[in-house]
């Protein structure tokens, strides 16, 4: 799995190019090359708050860098 | 879809951390290990989440400003959130539409957040009516020829009125 891939369809096309990959992969990627860099925080914390309740909740994390290996 | 002022308060709250984090970007110095494609695509998600979370509060605001008259739907299945942007358009909280229609609070809370899936067409006649809402509906009809379940589910066109 390569993110240059997938980043470059950031880059290029922004909204457009987010429902299509949401389309063809039923998910999103975010890329934040420093997880403890201030957007992996940032993406992080917002994707574990509930936004009904503004609580916590729980997430499936899973180290990319892992699967490669 | 924003559907209540918590979540509303929440979500302004979530876009002013990307703008906060979006400003600490523009100074960070891309380190030599990442590539430059993947610097700018990090940039580019959080921009585009950001307008994502600034449409949301947009929407909302201008529903509850009560400036749209009509919701223009495309299907049925968009109804039940033509319901919630009728409530919050009317100026309603959850609690007070539940008032209306006799309701515990968490009753509307649960109908809101499962879209109405578990709704009965009797109850939903009654949100309409306690909202002051009008809807009319076309029903496109199937042809002769062809069966039901060939058609598209999306293709009848329903409209939608605030009284």
């Amino acid at each position: 799995m390569t993110f240059d891939a997938e980043g470059s369809l950031w880059v290029v096309g922004g909204g457009q190019c987010r429902r299509a990959q949401k389309a063809k992969y039923e998910g999103e990627f975010f890329p934040a090359p420093l997880p403890e860099g201030s957007s992996g925080k940032l993406l992080l914390e917002f994707f574990q708050t509930d936004k009904e309740t503004g609580r916590a909740k729980g997430i499936v994390a899973i180290d990319l860098r892992e699967l490669e290996s | 879809m924003i559907k209540n002022e918590r979540e509303y308060r929440i979500t302004r709250s979530q876009a002013q951390k990307f703008r906060v984090t979006l400003a600490h970007l523009r100074g960070e110095k891309r380190p030599n290990n990442v590539p430059p494609q993947l610097w700018k695509a990090q940039r580019a998600g959080l921009v585009s989440q950001l307008h994502d979370l600034e449409k949301e509060l947009r929407d909302y605001e201008l529903l509850r400003s009560g400036q749209p008259k009509v919701l223009e739907l495309d299907s049925i299945e968009q109804l039940p959130q033509a319901l919630i942007q009728g409530r919050i358009a009317a100026g309603l909280t959850q609690d007070q539409l539940a008032a209306r229609l006799g309701l515990k609070p968490q009753q509307i809370q649960r109908y809101e957040a499962t879209d109405y899936q578990t709704a009965s067409f009797s109850r939903i006649r009654a949100v309409v009516r306690a909202l002051g809402l009008r809807v009319r509906e076309s029903v496109e009809l199937a042809q002769k020829s062809g069966s039901v379940g060939q058609r598209r589910s999306g293709r009848g066109r329903t409209r939608k009125r605030a009284a």
